[in-house]
């Protein structure tokens, strides 16, 4: 038996997932009960399934202003990362393609741009660094395009620290020469509005679990005329780019959570804020018994409600399995990990003294949690950090 | 109960999901929302402990362990994985790879990317009851040979082919064996060891799960198999498959391979019994018709019939009531006819004359009698009106 649901707990590990939205499990169990078809199939079943698939692509393309055939639907955000990169990259084999990513990207960027410039002869890969306030070095990828470059692929919102990364002013730089700008949004959906054009970008990545959403599920919005070579071969489904029978649920459950979550972002923005806000005054009045603490990355330049903590000589998995034992969910950083606190390669990249590179724990609000939630894990969070650092002085 | 319209028999296309598959995944959909990967918090636990337990329900199945099951979005990316892994982790050992010419597109395409990549394919014939010949396979195998895959029963005409005889032949050869297992399953046992399977495809929405959510079975030991992933990302899935995990599509998948182990034996004969049924009445009252496939190693939910001289496009409009296909739903975009048909040496006028009823747990007599008398009903209905039509059509 599955251990027993975590009543009473706080959740405040947002950016790894959210708690789907009762509503859209709702719509979603409504359409598996009305459209027990395969989209694919030409019968009536199959048909009806189809209109509602499209319908499902129509509003999630509608949502971000852009036409339904930009849409195409995948099993997550990390398959539709890698579809973009690959794709891309891929869709002229033979020929060089270089390409420009951050350090800092999500391991579904990162590692498949590695991937591809270790497994094909062709393909050039430039990382590009960050500062220490989280924010890509916008003249090191001016410096970094070449005639080969095909693809930039930047996030737009860091998932570790919240920092909103100048993805439109890289677009400007790489403007006029040819070269596509992928945009890895999955933590920018519900924190910032989304505009392709206004973005410069050609594919943008979405994943519905991100923004009470169902699991399971992705997307790659690709800007019509952008070729992509497949990567899962098959069936014609998705208009030959992504073969697979269609997660009718889920692209019903998705459509429904971008659509929420753009037409809320101003009123999720404020609450996340406030929580935000509530959560480090809390902090900070009851700081002076305790170590002192930083926040990693630009105060002023990241989205509310991602907070990437560090209290100096306290080590990182004491306060992420000590707050779990008071009853707070939060995390060292991603998720997408095999069980092992690996050292964060966002805070690295960021050249922070030790103690706050090895030390980052990330609180992740989502719409969910109330200021009482808040006010309560700030002063867990206080109070644990003083017991550790004084157990560790005194030890 | 009375009869319930339209009548769905499009089973290979996709399976109704069980309504306690449904139970099984709602509490995913509520409370417990956690991403699988947090593994320092109680919501990931419990997310995590439900996986497992669907790995082990999943393993059960077809006689694996349960750190030998990955799980994908879909039964096309297992293949596409299984596929392209192999042959991108082996390709130092030898370039030639061995197929069917009746697998599914999945597996075809992937196969033809590879050769766009420089592998060198065989695409094994089959007999005119659609089995491939082992002596075929022995023949074609070579020193450089390092997969096989051969699905366990076609999704057209429903054959089952001889799994453990070519289990066998690989093994004794050193060869890796992937079967797509995803029409077998829900009727017929499979044991991966008994049969010597390295490989085996899933699908949950082909036996009564979601759409969405597949899996892979990867042997672990006698032999090991390695396999280069199709996505790169987090180190979900033991680095194989990066995305994160679809919870609730994962519970659904291992509730529906608890439901086929407890109940398929008996179901199967039940279903069987409904098909011969279906297929007598048929055969009793027209002419002109040829059953698709041999009868001794056919899926007992399959029939595939040829109704000589009357177009299959027409039937399907004519017979709205009962949904039923005219081949995989999966090419229904590209409109060429049935490559499986083609092998089984079909003229294109027979492959094009040619419906698949699928039938399910859900099916019933009253069903199976509607669809025969509509059946019967539109075939005369179309030879008596538009004969010549019909047969100008089909040129």
């Amino acid at each position: 038996m599955p251990a027993p649901p975590p009543h009473g707990l706080i959740y405040l590990d947002h950016s790894a997932t959210t708690p789907i939205d009762p509503e859209i499990a709702a719509r979603m169990r409504d359409a598996d009960d009305r459209f027990p078809g395969n989209p694919s199939s030409i019968h009536a079943a199959g048909r009806a399934a189809r209109l509602c698939l499209e319908e499902a692509r129509s509003a999630l393309a509608g949502s971000l202003g852009m036409p339904a055939e930009s849409v195409i639907f995948t099993g997550s955000g990390s398959e539709a990362n890698n579809l973009a990169i690959a794709g891309t990259l891929l869709e002229h084999a033979g020929r060089p393609a270089h390409l420009i990513v951050s350090a800092i990207e999500h391991h579904s960027v990162l590692h498949c741009a590695r991937a591809l410039a270790a497994r094909h002869d062709g393909v050039t890969l430039t990382e590009i660094a960050c500062g220490a306030d989280g924010r890509i070095d916008l003249d090191a990828i001016a410096d970094a395009i070449r005639p080969a470059t095909r693809l930039i692929s930047l996030m737009l919102v860091n998932n570790e620290t919240g920092v909103i990364q100048p993805v439109a002013e890289a677009a400007h730089r790489a403007r006029d020469r040819g070269i596509r700008l992928h945009v890895d949004a999955v933590q920018a959906l519900g924190r910032l509005p989304l505009d392709l054009p206004a973005l410069g970008a050609d594919l943008l990545t979405l994943a519905a679990h991100k923004a009470r959403g169902p699991r399971g599920v992705g997307a790659l919005l690709v800007r019509p005329g952008c070729g992509l070579a497949p990567l899962i071969h098959g069936g014609t489904q998705e208009n030959y780019r992504r073969a697979g029978t269609e997660n009718l649920a889920g692209a019903v459950g998705m459509a429904e959570a971008v659509r929420r979550a753009v037409a809320a972002t101003d009123a999720h923005r404020r609450h996340l804020a406030r929580l935000e806000r509530i959560f480090l005054d809390t902090l900070t009045g009851q700081a002076a018994a305790g170590p002192r603490f930083e926040l990693n990355g630009c105060a002023t330049a990241k989205v509310p409600g991602i907070l990437n903590l560090a209290f100096e000589g306290v080590r990182q998995d004491d306060l992420v399995v000590g707050m779990d034992l008071a009853g707070v969910a939060i995390s060292a950083g991603s998720a997408c990990s095999s069980g092992v606190i690996e050292p964060s390669h966002v805070l690295a990249a960021m050249n922070l003294p030790p103690w706050r590179r090895d030390g980052g724990v990330r609180i992740s609000f989502g719409s969910t949690n109330t200021e009482q939630e808040a006010r309560q894990a700030a002063a867990r969070l206080a109070e644990l950090a003083r017991r550790l650092a004084t157990s560790t002085a005194h030890g | 109960m009375g009869l319930q319209l339209p009548v769905y028999m499009d089973a290979h296309a996709t399976t109704p999901c069980d309504p306690a598959v449904i139970d099984a995944m709602l509490p995913t959909l509520g409370r417990m929302f956690g991403n699988a990967a947090s593994s320092h918090h109680a919501f990931g636990w419990e997310a995590e402990a439900l996986v497992e337990q669907a790995r082990e329900l999943l393993a059960g199945l077809i006689g694996a362990t349960p750190s030998e099951i990955i799980f994908t979005s879909g039964a096309t990316e297992s293949d596409n994985l299984a596929i392209k892994g192999v042959a991108h982790a082996y390709r130092r050992k030898g370039r030639h790879l061995i197929t069917s010419q009746i697998e599914h597109h999945a597996v075809l395409h992937s196969f033809q990317a590879l050769e766009r990549e420089g592998f060198e394919v065989t695409y094994l014939p089959v007999d005119r009851s659609g089995r491939v010949d082992p002596e075929d396979l022995r023949r074609a195998i070579r020193n450089e040979t390092i997969l096989v895959s051969v699905m366990a029963a076609n999704n057209e005409i429903g054959v089952i082919q001889p799994l453990a005889e070519i289990g066998a032949i690989c093994a004794e050869n050193g060869i890796f064996f992937h079967t797509d297992a995803v029409q077998a399953l829900a009727h017929v046992k499979i044991d991966v060891n008994t049969s010597a399977v390295d490989l085996l495809s899933v699908s949950a929405h082909k036996m009564y799960g979601p759409k969405g959510v597949g899996a892979l079975y990867i042997r672990r030991r006698n032999p090991r198999v390695r396999l280069e992933p199709l996505l790169s990302g987090g180190g979900h899935e033991r680095g194989l498959r990066p995305g994160t995990l679809n919870v609730t599509g994962i519970v659904g998948l291992g509730k529906a391979a608890e439901l086929v182990v407890a109940a398929r034996d008996e179901e199967s004969r039940r279903i069987a019994r409904l098909r011969d049924r279906l297929q007598q009445r048929l055969l009793d009252q027209l002419d002109g018709v040829r059953v698709n496939g041999g009868e001794d190693h056919r899926l007992p939910n399959n029939l595939h019939v040829t109704f000589q001289g009357v177009r299959a496009e027409w039937m399907l409009k004519a017979m709205r009531n009962v949904a039923v296909s005219s081949g995989a739903a999966c090419a229904s975009a590209s409109n060429e006819p049935s490559h499986v048909l083609r092998a089984l040496g079909a003229t294109p006028e027979d492959a094009e004359s040619s419906l698949r009823f699928g039938l399910h747990r859900f099916t019933t007599e009253q069903e199976v009698d509607f669809a025969a008398d509509l059946t019967v009903k539109t075939v005369q209905w179309l030879r008596q009106n538009t004969p010549d039509a019909n047969l100008e059509y089909c040129k």
